[in-house]
């Protein structure tokens, strides 16, 4: 993990007050810009690539995604929301200021998960072009992780996992404390790393290979604990 | 039940308010215009929408079936089999929450599940607005009604224009409120049996819809377990709850229940009358009760008033 500093968590679900407008006018916005960098403890984190879990367990990652949503600088709202499924930049409008403390959604709010999809054109993050919506529940996926897992000793990822957390008890917020501003009509990146690791802390992942969070809710809850405290700053 | 009330309740049955129907759940467009519904009705009959060009909307939504098939469970792409006995269409328009466990609320919303499901429709909208993009009828058809592409958008709006069309309001029972028909004796007695007798069916399926829109469970229990609206909602109180389905054109839609395993009204008024089976949330509506044969034609006679003759699809 790279230069891990000014961690906070809170394990409970908060949303930003609204101390000022929610969208500010154009004149006076400015761009806050996640740059997001998966890692698998110290090393870089690249899907489908094989790694060893607890020095034990060989692993790969096949597929993983998470929202981002409700950004918040201090107690000011952004606007926008992200669909994290590769190392990028995630943008968000935020009112120009100084601020101590970044927070997010892990997740979406009640009204975004329980909207329409086909509402939303194709490049939308919630559009039903990303998979990430589960019809029969009319709710999304909130963070996908999917792969496999050496089940017998030979270092191979051979048997499937399958991690998808949604449902509204399940929404996390993410709160992280860094000092930084926003100029008007400018761009200021935060960096922040995800610890794929991280997210199977506990999970005992050859006993539990499968939730999409129908069931089994103290490994969904653990698992969306763990992708909650996964964030860092990247100084 | 002794026949001088009956005979009471009848006269208080004829003399009740005529009852208002609901307000139609429209989406953000409003009412549709006829070419949405035409163009929508299209899509709904067409194969096109399932993985192996099979399956319509229409195989387990049968117009002259009340838009149902007849079936225990529906049959999807390559023979699947699915899980739940599929409902009317007819009057969805009205309904708050669709599926047996209300697991959406729209109709926009609710024509993904068939088609995501893999033992229904087992595709997607991606697959399927590139499916349409590639066929010139439709690309000519969606820019003629919508002046715009195939999406999601304007291929949900579509379909659910034709769904939402879907109304049915002219049976007997209608032309009886409209003094237009004059009921039977049997058919009036099976009436008052239904909405004033300590039957209580109308306390549930309520009119005009002949569902209240809520979810119970009516003394099922479900084998092969089905968690009902639990399903959605998690919660144990919720176990085994299923949505009260309308009764119009019941005698078109058999079989009967979320898994189809009443064949005809006459097992349906069994149930009721032995009290259900002993469900954990079974609803307190359902005590059984006592009834003749002559009152069980009479309400079947009643249910039958419920069929809309004159449906025109």
């Amino acid at each position: 993990m790279k230069n891990v500093a000014s961690l906070f968590l809170l394990l409970t679900i908060i949303s930003c007050k609204e101390e000022k407008p929610t969208i500010p006018s154009e004149n006076e916005t400015g761009t806050l810009t996640l740059s997001i960098d998966s890692r698998f403890n110290d090393l870089d984190f690249i899907l489908n690539q094989v790694y060893t879990l607890n020095d034990t367990m060989s692993i790969r990652v096949e597929g993983l995604k998470f929202y981002i949503s409700n950004v918040c600088a201090n107690s000011i709202k952004s606007v926008g929301l992200s669909l994290y499924e590769n190392d990028d930049d995630y943008s968000f409008e935020l009112a120009p200021g100084s601020y101590s403390s970044l927070s997010f959604n892990l997740g979406l709010d009640s009204i975004k998960n329980h909207g329409d999809p086909s509402l939303h054109i194709s490049s939308n993050p919630l559009s039903s072009f990303n998979d990430t919506h589960w019809s029969w529940a009319q709710g999304y996926k909130f963070v996908l992780i999917d792969g496999k897992f050496d089940s017998d000793g030979d270092n191979i990822p051979d048997q499937s996992f399958s991690y998808h957390i949604g449902n509204d008890d399940y929404l996390k917020l993410v709160e992280l404390n860094t000092t930084f501003s926003v100029l008007e009509n400018e761009t200021t990146h935060i960096y922040l790393s995800f610890n794929v690791a991280k997210t199977f802390d506990g999970v005992d992942i050859k006993n539990k290979t499968f939730t999409h969070s129908t069931g089994q809710f103290e490994l969904v809850e653990q698992l969306a604990s763990n992708c909650q405290s996964a964030f860092s700053i990247n100084e | 039940m002794n026949k001088l009330l009956l005979s009471l309740i009848v006269i208080l049955s004829a003399c009740a308010p005529q009852v208002v129907i609901p307000p139609v759940q429209e989406n953000e467009l409003g009412p549709a215009t006829p070419e949405q519904i035409a163009l929508g009705k299209e899509l709904f009959h067409d194969p096109i929408l399932s993985s192996d060009n099979q399956i319509s909307c229409a195989t387990c939504h049968e117009s002259g079936q009340a838009f149902t098939d007849g079936q225990k469970f529906s049959k999807g792409v390559e023979g699947r089999i699915g899980k739940r006995n599929s409902p009317t269409l007819l009057n969805v328009a009205y309904l708050k929450q669709l599926n047996w466990d209300g697991g959406t609320n729209s109709i926009e919303t609710q024509m993904l599940v068939p088609i995501n499901d893999p033992n229904e429709l087992n595709s997607s909208i991606p697959k399927i607005v590139n499916e349409l993009s590639k066929n010139d009828h439709y690309i000519n058809r969606f820019n003629e009604v919508w002046k715009d592409s195939i999406s999601a958008y304007t291929l949900t709006r579509s379909i659910g224009a034709f769904v939402r069309s879907l109304r049915s309001f002219n049976s007997r029972y209608d032309k009886h409120l409209k003094g237009e028909y004059e009921y039977t004796n049997e058919e009036a007695v099976g009436e008052a049996l239904f909405f004033t007798s300590g039957l209580k069916c109308g306390q549930c399926h309520t009119a005009p819809l002949f569902t209240n829109q809520e979810f119970i469970n009516n003394g099922l229990v479900t084998s092969p377990a089905d968690s009902g609206k639990a399903r959605i909602t998690y919660k144990r109180e919720d176990l085994e709850k299923f949505k009260v389905p309308t009764l119009r054109n019941i005698a078109l839609t058999a079989p009967y229940m979320h898994d189809g395993r009443f064949q005809n009204l006459e097992e349906i008024i069994a149930h009721y009358s032995e009290g259900g089976q002993p469900a954990m949330n079974k609803s307190d509506l359902i005590q059984g009760f006592p009834l003749s044969p002559f009152e069980e034609k009479a309400l079947i006679s009643f249910l039958n008033c419920l069929t809309d003759e004159e449906m025109d699809l």
